[in-house]
């Protein structure tokens, strides 16, 4: 089973993200900010990381830069707000395998998650 | 063609090229010690071989013999007859030294001959030693490759179709050789506008099918078209000669303008917006009136023609003079290579965004605060090595520069993993040195004592430098940021490292404003230090130790007037007072207006020789009816009403 780190301060939006892809086979865990996923990171495996960019502390592009140095292999979707989606070139260059613009569609963040993460057109 | 009579022009022609050069040939040197790769020799034997060509057109023999010579060098390299070595990065150093020498000497009219006799045998022999490597640098190119023209579509939907494109190019990149694209490369890097479709010619070995395949890794394409080239390249030469002229031709898309053309361009423009803005005055009014008769509605339509294509002029002008802050940053691996070497500490330096883009007015602001920060982070940032290894870190210090570009601002970070700053230290010696008095510094907020080390004469450092100097230069850093309307942000953790945060406008010919009136004179205030507006009812003000202050969500801040400065007295008002809420230092402080205006662009002028510099003023604008606007430099107003206060800030 894939497994997933959903990165956003907001419970809300780690909630949506999870029903969203609840029927996909995958494996969640939360973290509530950019600190708190370095340090799952630490403790666990995962395939995938979905980060928010708005983070309190660390915010997302310093995360990710954080991610790609400690574990270059995990596959990284970049989530954003409509006002930041401008760092979305910095962050493919820093190496986001994807990206997302919020408000999600659901549709858009199951075929993004299942396309970078490998698995076969449901 | 000239031989040695060259006019003052070609002169300066020569030197700024030589300039790039030079900074080129850094560039490649230091990426050469990290990596070597076909791409770098070659573009390092290009510049080495242009020098060449234009020093012996001038008549510098000796310049032209030693870059000659590294010439010879790097073609032996090429061949795959020699490897990349310490030495032969040394030697590269030594070189570029000497020709920076030799540029400074011609620079200031007193050429000297330069002693070349040395480095040129030591390149000489280094040559001569060709050493028997497989020809590892050589590519074997196959013969199956073939030359596609590649079409990609994008989503209707698609929001940002330049990071797709740059997806797709990142992808195809990876599978055979870009011969170009549209948009280019460097123009997707920026964020190249709107465009519907993006070309690339590709030479692959891979077949269509695949390429297609490779693409689908990349979201919100939805229709790519893969199509071998009509004209495949069959004479694909294997002569320098070639590559060499191909590469100039594609540079050669490029003019070099002097930037006080661009200065000129960018008034005229200002001049033409001030002109536009009373037409539409006109217009409007005449048709109001019911005076324009037939013409009065074409009047409008045709300004607000105008209207659309000078704010389109301004932007292609304002885009024009943007430049990467490559141009400084390529400057600082090797300040910082030397600079640990000097201080003995090993120091692993990374940057990110060198193709971020800025004007090049602010650019060169940022140079002293930059070189002044890194040398901080090198000096006081990181560690000893003894030290590092007993507090379990790694014995190699890491400080990371970035760049990036946050809506209309563009953000440059200094990280280091050194020992942080210590507040409590920095409250202690700020009380020694007689910067704050005891008693403040215990009531002193964190944020407050981590910002008393810009204040000038501070330094944390016990031991006195020759690397970071003397303790000045903290403050030089934050007046340069805030003299271009940036902010300054630290963020620090004793023991784990700091994180220096500068955020500047990315252009300062323009700037969004909120207009207000204050006794009937219209103001512009720079919407970057603008938090909110706020009308807030009569009881809500108060004063505190004699000075005025109000309550807002239950915080109180200072409040001032336009006129304090001037002795006039607070303002009374009906009704409540209209306040604009600006953010200070690193708290709030309130300015109180008559009336809010409106959000405005507006074409910053400076206020002339005749006026010169005034404090508390940033410059004027014009307004559509012809009356100056002063544009208010929020920070140094406030610091003439504290300094007047007698009292510092209390937020």
């Amino acid at each position: 089973m894939k497994k997933v780190l959903i990165v956003d301060d907001a419970v809300f939006q780690r909630h949506l993200i999870k029903e969203i892809l609840q029927d996909q086979g995958l494996e969640f865990m939360e973290a509530a900010s950019g600190e708190a996923a370095l340090e799952k990171l630490k403790n666990f495996e995962f395939d995938l990381v979905l980060l928010d960019v708005t983070l309190p502390g660390k915010n997302g592009i310093e995360t990710l830069t954080e991610i790609r140095k400690t574990h270059p292999s995990v596959k990284v979707i970049m989530v954003t707000a409509q006002s930041q989606k401008s760092i979305m070139m910095q962050a493919v260059k820093l190496g986001a395998e994807d990206y997302l613009i919020k408000p999600v569609r659901s549709d858009r963040l199951i075929f993004t998650v299942r396309k970078v993460l490998g698995l076969k057109e449901n | 063609m000239l031989g040695f009579s060259i006019s003052k022009e070609e002169l300066k022609v020569f030197l700024d090229e030589l300039d790039e050069l030079l900074q080129g040939f850094e560039f490649q040197v230091l990426s050469l010690e990290k990596k070597v790769t076909p791409e770098g020799i070659q573009e390092l034997f290009r510049i080495a071989h242009t020098i060449k060509g234009s020093a012996a057109s001038i008549g510098q023999d000796s310049v032209a013999k030693l870059t000659h010579g590294v010439e010879s060098v790097l073609d032996s390299v090429r061949q795959g007859k020699l490897s990349v070595d310490r030495e032969m990065v040394d030697l590269f150093f030594s070189s570029l030294d000497l020709l920076k020498v030799f540029k400074q000497s011609f620079e200031s009219g007193q050429p000297v001959n330069l002693d070349i006799v040395e480095i040129h045998r030591s390149l000489e022999s280094l040559v001569k030693r060709k050493t028997d490597l497989s020809s590892s640098g050589a590519a074997a190119a196959s013969s199956m490759e073939n030359v596609y023209d590649i079409l990609i579509e994008f989503e209707a939907d698609c929001e940002l179709p330049s990071v797709r494109a740059y997806q797709a190019y990142l992808e195809l990149e990876k599978r055979g050789e870009i011969l170009r694209s549209s948009p280019a490369l460097e123009d997707l890097k920026v964020g190249a506008g709107e465009f519907s479709e993006f070309q690339v010619s590709l030479k692959s070995n891979s077949d269509p099918d695949s390429i297609r395949e490779f693409l689908k890794f990349v979201s919100e394409l939805s229709n790519i078209k893969v199509a071998k080239a009509q004209r495949p390249e069959q004479k694909e030469e294997k002569s320098h000669f070639g590559a060499d002229l191909r590469q100039e031709m594609k540079t050669s898309r490029t003019i070099r303008v002097n930037v006080d053309v661009f200065e000129t361009l960018m008034n005229l423009v200002g001049e033409i917006v001030i002109d536009k803005t009373r037409l539409i005055r006109l217009g409007t009014e005449l048709t109001a009136r019911g005076e324009g008769g037939i013409y009065g509605e074409e009047i409008l339509e045709t300004t607000q023609h105008l209207d659309k294509m000078t704010g389109e002029l301004q932007e292609h002008i304002m885009k024009a003079r943007l430049v990467p802050i490559e141009l400084i940053f390529k400057k600082f691996p090797r300040m910082v290579r030397d600079l640990a070497n000097r201080s003995g500490k090993p120091i692993q330096f990374e940057m990110h965004g060198e193709d971020t883009q800025l004007d090049r007015a602010i650019l060169e602001e940022m140079i002293d605060p930059l070189i002044h920060l890194l040398r901080n982070a090198v000096d006081h940032g990181i560690e000893s090595q003894e030290i590092r290894q007993k507090s379990g870190k790694p014995s190699c210090g890491k400080i990371m520069l970035s760049a990036y570009q946050e809506e209309n601002h563009l953000v440059i970070q200094i990280q280091d993993d050194g020992i942080g700053i210590d507040v409590e230290r920095v409250k202690k010696q700020a009380v020694e040195k007689g910067i704050i008095t005891k008693e403040r510094s215990l009531e002193m907020s964190y944020l407050e004592a981590l910002h008393l080390i810009f204040y000038p004469g501070f330094s944390t450092a016990e031991k006195v430098s020759d690397i970071s100097g003397r303790g000045v230069g903290m403050d030089i850093v934050k007046a340069n940021v805030q003299k271009i309307g940036g902010t300054l942000d630290i963020k620090t953790r004793v023991g784990s490292g700091t994180t220096f945060t500068i955020k500047i406008p990315l252009t300062l010919a323009i700037v969004q404003a909120l207009m207000v009136l204050h006794q009937n004179t219209v103001f512009a205030i720079p919407l970057g230090v603008v938090r909110e507006i706020v009308t807030v009812e009569k009881d809500k003000v108060r004063t505190l130790d004699g000075k005025p202050v109000f309550v807002l969500r239950g915080e109180v801040l200072p409040l001032t007037w336009m006129g304090e400065f001037y002795e006039e007295p607070f303002p009374d008002c009906r009704g409540g007072y209209n306040i604009v809420v600006v953010s200070y230092g690193e708290s709030l402080a309130g300015i109180l207006v008559d009336e809010f205006l409106n959000k405005q662009e507006v074409v910053i002028k400076t206020m002339g020789t005749l006026i010169g510099d005034v404090s508390g003023v940033a410059g004027a604008t014009i307004l559509g009816d012809g009356t100056v606007a002063l544009i208010f430099d929020v920070q140094s107003f406030l610091n003439l009403v504290s300094q007047h206060r007698h009292y510092s800030q209390a937020a």
